[in-house]
């Protein structure tokens, strides 16, 4: 009884120890995640790339030529047309116009399907002021005439059609532009393709400036596809932040289709954002990378996957958060979640890591 | 053999064994047990160890975070896994000859260094700490036999479970994480039991065991090995 009771004692004592170190599991910090999506085919979906501006430098030309890119982008889009306060649409000089045609000829040889895209901003052609351009749109034959010259802009470009970029515009400009797109859609349509640029709203009324001034139930139905700008997800004064959150973009192309619009893209930004004292600008990957070296600071990843990092110059204190290939491809596989019909608009050439195109095209079929 | 047929086939001999095990307790229940009567309380408890090479897909209901509701579902796994516990059984013996373990309980933490898991759950990122995992293993009604020489009892039993998993997860709110909590699996096991005790006297003895899992997860998942202290004739 005696070595009874002693074994007893030693299997209490024995399962006593086994109970803290059964809770000694740790996490292996010099480990990589665990991605369980990590070389999983990515879904195939139509590729759009946005270009800020009417031509391409040699980057962005090389990266359009590169065959990575081409199979996995099938639309270009240049932010290059802006109507004026005069009811004319810029560039309006014959070089200019000539050079866009040539390049856009260029580009569709190479097969790519080129649309010019119409940005409503002051004549600086940086800067959004939606109460001027509300008063614009409210004028019906300002409307009548910028329709009619984006129709000639975009035949004198020999572009495929026209997307429209409207920004930060008061809710009261709903049914003037509404109107406007109506008129282009008459214009156009069905010769050549429109598209809008839509803002990313999640909510009704919307949660996004200008939001509210985009009518999607009435405005889908005049146009060919409808591209949600799931960009810019920390902005606009907000905390530093990621430029996009892959189930905010989720919630704001479900919204759009469940107000009929039925052709969408989600927008995924290329560029990043230097969060600073003066405010917030746009940096391309490799500015982010340059910056990251000069100021030796190591470079982490957010939640989303999104590389950042924290420096200090003359001025304060900066944050800064960018995408590269990990993080794109990361948010392309979370988006298996939307329908194989959801296509992908990349915004901004040029200011993407240079290894991207060749790391979608490799994960996909 | 398809993964779909093996399970058909698992189940089967799940329900097979169900029974048999249910059988038993129905026809010996409320039998006052005394050394000289054909059946007998077993009594058990210890520490085990268990080893998943497979660990169970969890899943999450609907939450809601400060920026959006995540949809319910599958959240994956959190890959091979080993686990540290105790554990506390209750059965019978038959006619000195037949085993029929009831139910026991066992509760296990994980044991080792494991790396982050990423997954993705309608559109948003989750993240799953395997380190915070536990487990709750409920072994169910079996059926093993016994044998005994001189000091020595060996016996080998099938055995079924049923098994918690839960583990914390967190999803990606923009540049901040949100809590989702714990996400959790139940699953059903079906275990191969082998032990070796050594009597000390004809109601006391230890043992060690082994447990290579039939279907845990998947076919052949891993196993359990323990201690384990038994009173009962």
């Amino acid at each position: 009884m005696n070595r009874s009771f002693g074994v007893a004692l030693a299997l209490v004592a024995l399962l006593a120890s086994a109970a803290p170190l059964g809770g000694c599991a740790a996490e292996d910090t010099s480990a990589d995640q665990t991605d369980q999506a990590s070389g999983a085919a990515l879904t195939p979906r139509r590729g759009a790339v946005i270009v800020d501006g009417c031509s391409l430098d040699t980057f962005q030309a090389e990266a359009l030529a590169s065959p990575s890119a081409k199979k996995v982008l099938k639309e270009v889009v240049f932010l290059c047309a802006v109507p004026r306060y005069d009811g004319t649409v810029q560039p309006s000089d014959p070089s200019a116009l000539a050079t866009l045609a040539a390049l856009v000829d260029k580009l569709t040889m190479a097969g790519y399907s080129v649309r010019i895209g119409v940005s409503f901003t002051d004549e600086t052609g940086t800067r959004y002021d939606g109460a001027q351009t509300a008063s614009l749109l409210a004028d019906a034959s300002w409307r009548g005439e910028v329709t009619a010259a984006l129709h000639t802009f975009a035949v004198t470009s020999h572009a495929a059609g026209l997307e429209i970029d409207l920004q930060q515009l008061p809710a009261t400009a709903r049914a003037d532009v509404t109107a406007f797109m109506g008129a282009l859609s008459t214009a156009v349509r069905p010769a050549a393709q429109l598209v809008l640029l839509a803002p990313p709203s999640v909510s009704a009324p919307s949660d996004v400036v200008g939001g509210d001034a985009i009518d999607l139930v009435a405005i889908a139905p005049l146009v060919d596809r409808v591209r949600v700008m799931t960009v810019d997800f920390s902005c606009c004064g907000g905390m530093p932040g990621p430029t996009i959150d892959s189930g905010w973009a989720v919630d704001a192309v479900r919204f759009a289709g469940g107000l009929g619009a039925s052709n969408l893209d989600v927008a995924f930004p290329l560029f990043g954002v230097d969060f600073g004292p003066g405010g917030q600008r746009s940096v391309s990957w490799l500015e982010a990378q340059g910056l990251a070296d000069s100021h030796q600071q190591p470079i982490v990843r957010g939640p989303t996957g999104a590389p950042n990092f924290h420096y200090q110059d003359g001025d304060g204190a900066h944050a800064l958060w960018f995408d590269d290939a990990v993080s794109t491809i990361d948010t392309l596989d979370a988006w298996s979640v939307l329908s194989p019909d959801v296509g992908v608009v990349y915004f901004g050439l040029g200011s993407e890591d240079p290894a991207l195109w060749d790391a979608i095209a490799r994960r996909l079929p | 053999m398809s993964c779909r047929g093996c399970s058909t086939w698992v189940l089967r001999r799940l329900r097979t064994a169900s029974a048999c095990g249910a059988l038993g307790a129905v026809l010996f229940a409320g039998e006052t047990p005394a050394r000289a009567e054909s059946w007998y309380w077993q009594l058990a408890f210890g520490p085990a160890t268990q080893w998943l090479p497979q660990s169970p897909r969890f899943s999450l209901d609907a939450t809601q975070t400060p920026l959006r509701t995540v949809g319910g579902g599958d959240v994956g796994t959190i890959g091979a896994t080993s686990w540290l516990g105790g554990y506390a059984d209750m059965g019978f013996a038959i006619s000195d000859r037949w085993q029929i373990p009831v139910v026991g309980i066992g509760v296990y933490a994980p044991v080792g260094s494991y790396a982050l898991t990423h997954v993705t759950r309608d559109g948003s990122f989750v993240e799953l700490q395997p380190w915070t995992a536990f487990l709750i293993d409920v072994p169910l009604p079996g059926i093993g036999v016994r044998v005994k020489q001189r000091r020595w009892m060996f016996t080998g039993a099938l055995r079924t479970a049923v098994v918690i998993a839960n583990v914390q997860a967190r999803v990606a709110n923009g540049a901040a994480w949100a809590d989702l909590g714990r996400v959790s699996a139940t699953l059903f096991a079906v275990r191969a039991e082998i032990t070796a005790c050594r009597r000390f006297d004809p109601e006391t003895r230890a043992c060690v065991w082994i447990a290579p899992n039939v279907y845990e997860v998947g076919i052949a998942n891993g196993g359990s090995l323990g201690l384990r202290w038994e009173w009962g004739p």
